[in-house]
């Protein structure tokens, strides 16, 4: 009886850890989409902190909260060499770019010795509980309401919805964007670290085009009018094939089909409630 | 040890063209998608997947020689790739969206399309029959050469002639540049922007599709993920090339297979892989407007 | 060989821009002074939005500068817009999805310091500043006479008061000189009343204004000085009295115009 508890408190565990670090990846996305940009490369940050978290507490023994650290600053990295050209093109440049980061990734990992090739890593102690997820969840929420409501919330918007008009505002246009990426890098690196300590194993093809394409999903179909309709759609789109487990085949299918229709019939998401700009 | 590299070095190379030429002929209709309708269409990837199934169809269920069977490929995924830009990109066309929104709307599709693939015909390796082509190889001094790879070489070449001929000289191609410049005011002079659209995602599909075919019976390997991983080659060679510039393809393809080759003989063929994108990324650092290209000039 | 003076504050010096061998601006020299209303002009194709452009950093010039205040004006848009530009559109651009409150507060964007980590403290000056900015907005509002509407969706404005929203939006920058390009483009006579007002108030007020417009009685009736185009090029500049009988504007412009009626009278 014991045992089916423990089982069971297993598998909903995983699913409630899944749905906070979906959503902060969720979140990560929705900084770039907020001022119109496009990345793919979120699932490429995402495998950079869980590497890099996972090699930091395995091999050098890092005490939790400095590899959580790690793990954010090393995305960072990684996205201000990859902003630094983009970002003065259109956006294609960055959507374009950030997919090559995922495929160098891959091809890296899967090469190396050090991250266990092919096999990845295993025997990641298991770190993360709901609160520390969930707490980090709710602070990166209520930074972005911050945000939302000041002059940086209204510059953002701007620029989604008309870049030029927005330079002629006084807006450092550039300035915007690398911050953008380079937070939207943090998060997604600070996600997988957590999630490299709550499944204690890690592999190269955890962080494929196909995860970058869902959390893309995650925030359209919730809806980029408030930093919620984000952790909406992860929400909704991680607990749906545990409900309908008919749906798990065609999970894929689910997310892009949710893509296709929300952005040509429902520009604004599930979640149309947009956030006040004045703080 | 040198002279053995020297020994090698005339297959590398006729190896790496050959893969160059299929990432040329692959990238051909990405970027003439690009150049003409100022979108980046992530479905192309799937047209060089369906062209690949279709020549196995024909080939396998209708006993169709390969001479057929490539040719009526191409037409039917041109077709598709027509209905799919109806579908998807003349909405936002009309809505004036940004560009990033049609951008997000085929990287939907292409998951909905691969993954309902997958889903149907499953993920295993399909093969053409054998008797589709002669593999006998051709000896070229050290190196040695098969009737597929000459194919590619051919058709490669000859459709970079006729498409810069229609480009250049033709009232079409005339038609094609000005949407390119600007769609408003090609509309106002009497071009049937509609009609040009439709023709351009025409042609583009069918030779995504030609790619897959060709590519398909060289390797002869098919399954729904190859126009995704060919994708991503694709990515690098229009952005080395320069987005919309055909002959900048050409050449950035050519480039990138003849380098994936000398890594794949020479250093470590793990790696071959990589050269695609650090190229990538040397490009957009210190020419981002690609080899040949012209500033990409934002619409203002 | 430039004719600028102590009151000049906008300088234009030989700005010069190519598009693919068009000649789009060539060798475009003219002075705004200090508090004047300044119009620029000629028929369509003329160059006059290719040199707000210009001045305002959208493009960049093949050659030749302009500068502000004595200052030159160099970079991507949103550092002119520090230095003292502002601007509007021909084809207006709203902000349409925020209210017009969240517009007016966007255009005062350069003029708001608070960091940060002030802002995710809501320490330092964030509140005071973002109290001050949200106070400086209503009464803007109030001035282009929007006060009912503050908090209304932008998008949803009649076109008039999208016009009016767009001058209140760029004012807030509190800037030295403002550029409006054809303010009174798609407007009904009524509402082009209004807005000549709403400027002539805006001058009063200190501010410098140069305009590209078509309606001629708003140019006429506006402006200190009028500089005309033609092909890219200065054909003509004085009051809006000398322009009035300028031969060279008058074939140019005036002329096309003259030429199409008879045109038509004989068909």
């Amino acid at each position: 009886m014991s045992a089916f508890l423990d089982n069971f408190m297993f598998s909903y565990e995983a699913v409630i850890f899944a749905v906070g670090i979906n959503g902060l990846l969720a979140l990560s996305m929705y900084a770039v989409l907020a001022i119109g940009q496009l990345s793919l490369g979120q699932a490429a940050f995402m495998g950079i902190g869980a590497y890099v978290s996972a090699l930091l507490t395995l091999n050098l023994d890092w005490p939790f909260p400095a590899v959580l650290l790690a793990a954010m600053v090393v995305p960072a990295v990684v996205a201000l060499i990859i902003g630094g050209p983009t970002l003065r093109l259109t956006g294609v440049y960055l959507a374009l770019a950030t997919i090559a980061i995922v495929e160098i990734l891959r091809i890296f990992l899967n090469a190396s010795t050090m991250t266990g090739g092919a096999l990845g890593l295993s025997g990641i102690p298991n770190k993360t509980t709901v609160l520390l997820i969930y707490g980090l969840l709710a602070v990166v929420l209520l930074g972005f309401v911050l945000v939302a409501r000041s002059k940086l919330g209204r510059a953002m918007e701007a620029m989604r919805e008309d870049e030029i008009a927005a330079g002629v505002m006084g807006v450092n246009l550039p300035a915007m964007k690398m911050g953008a990426l380079v937070v939207s890098a943090m998060i997604a690196g600070l996600a997988g670290a957590l999630n490299a300590h709550a499944n204690s194993f890690i592999g190269p093809n955890d962080y494929s085009f196909e995860h970058a394409v869902t959390i893309v999903s995650f925030a359209l179909l919730g809806g980029i009018g408030s930093p919620f309709g984000p952790v909406l759609g992860a929400a909704i789109l991680t607990l749906l094939p545990e409900f309908l487990t008919s749906l798990q085949d065609y999970k894929l299918v689910v997310n892009g089909f949710i893509i296709v229709v929300a952005v040509l019939y429902m520009p604004r998401g599930i979640l149309t409630w947009r956030i006040g700009r004045v703080g | 040890m040198l002279a053995q590299i020297f020994q090698q070095l005339p297959q590398q190379l006729v190896n790496g063209s050959v893969l160059g030429a299929t990432y040329a002929l692959f990238a051909l209709g990405f970027t003439l998608m690009f150049g003409v309708l100022g979108v980046i269409n992530l479905t192309y990837g799937f047209y060089f997947t369906t062209g690949a199934f279709l020549a196995l169809y024909g080939t396998k269920m209708l006993a169709l020689p390969i001479w057929l069977a490539l040719p009526i490929a191409a037409l039917l995924t041109g077709a598709l790739a027509v209905v799919v830009d109806a579908i998807l990109l003349t909405p936002l066309r009309r809505k004036k969206a940004p560009e990033l929104s049609s951008l997000m709307v085929t990287l939907g599709a292409t998951l909905l399309l691969y993954s309902s693939m997958t889903a149907f015909f499953g993920t295993e390796i399909r093969r053409l029959p054998p008797s589709v082509i002669n593999h006998a190889a051709i000896a070229l001094g050290n190196a040695r050469i098969n009737m597929s790879q000459i194919l590619i070489l051919a058709v490669t070449a000859s459709i970079v002639v006729v498409l810069l001929a229609i480009v250049r000289y033709t009232r079409f191609g005339l038609s094609m540049r000005s949407l390119a410049e600007n769609a408003e005011a090609a509309e106002l002079m009497g071009v049937n922007t509609d009609a040009v659209v439709r023709l351009v995602s025409f042609i583009s599909g069918a030779l995504g599709a030609t790619a897959g075919v060709l590519i398909g019976l060289n390797f002869n390997a098919i399954q729904p993920y190859m126009g995704e991983a060919m994708m991503l080659k694709g990515f690098a060679v229009i952005i080395i090339g320069g987005l919309g510039d055909i002959k900048g393809a050409l050449i950035a393809g050519l480039v990138i297979g003849v380098l994936e080759a000398l890594t794949a003989g020479f250093i470590s063929s793990e790696l071959k892989d990589a050269v695609a994108f650090i190229l990538l990324i040397a490009t957009l650092w210190y020419r981002p407007v690609g080899l040949f290209g012209r500033a990409p000039v934002k619409r203002a | 060989m430039s004719a600028s003076n102590a009151n000049t504050l906008l300088d234009v010096d030989n700005l010069t821009v190519n598009f693919r061998g068009l000649v789009a601006v060539d060798h475009v020299s003219f002075q705004v002074d200090a508090g004047s209303v300044h119009g620029l002009i000629g028929p369509n194709g003329a160059g006059k939005t290719t040199c707000f452009n210009l001045i305002s950093g959208l493009i960049p010039p093949t050659s030749g500068h302009a500068t502000l205040a004595g200052a030159k004006l160099e970079g991507p848009s949103w550092q002119r817009t520090r230095a003292g530009l502002s601007r509007t559109f021909q084809n207006i651009r709203m902000f349409q999805e925020m209210t017009v409150r969240e517009n007016v507060m966007t255009g005062m964007h350069a003029r708001l310091h608070a960091t940060v980590p002030e802002i995710l403290s809501r320490l330092g000056r964030f509140r005071k500043e973002e109290t001050s900015a949200r106070a400086k907005a209503d009464e803007l509002i109030a001035f282009v006479g929007l006060s009912a509407s503050a908090d209304r969706r932008a998008g949803d404005l009649s076109y008039g008061d999208q016009r009016r929203l767009e001058i209140a939006r760029a004012v807030a920058s509190d800037p030295k000189l403002l550029m409006l390009d054809e303010p009174a483009a798609g407007m009904n006579s009524t509402e082009t009343r209004d807005l000549v007002e709403l400027l002539l108030r805006l001058k009063q007020g200190g501010l410098t204004l140069l305009l590209v417009e078509h309606d001629m009685h708003f140019v006429m009736s506006l402006c200190d000085r009028i500089t005309v185009l033609n092909f890219g090029r200065k054909i003509a500049e004085g009051t809006p009295r000398e322009i009035r009988e300028a031969p060279a504007v008058i074939e140019a412009y005036l002329g096309a115009k003259v030429a199409a009626k008879l045109k038509g009278g004989t068909a």
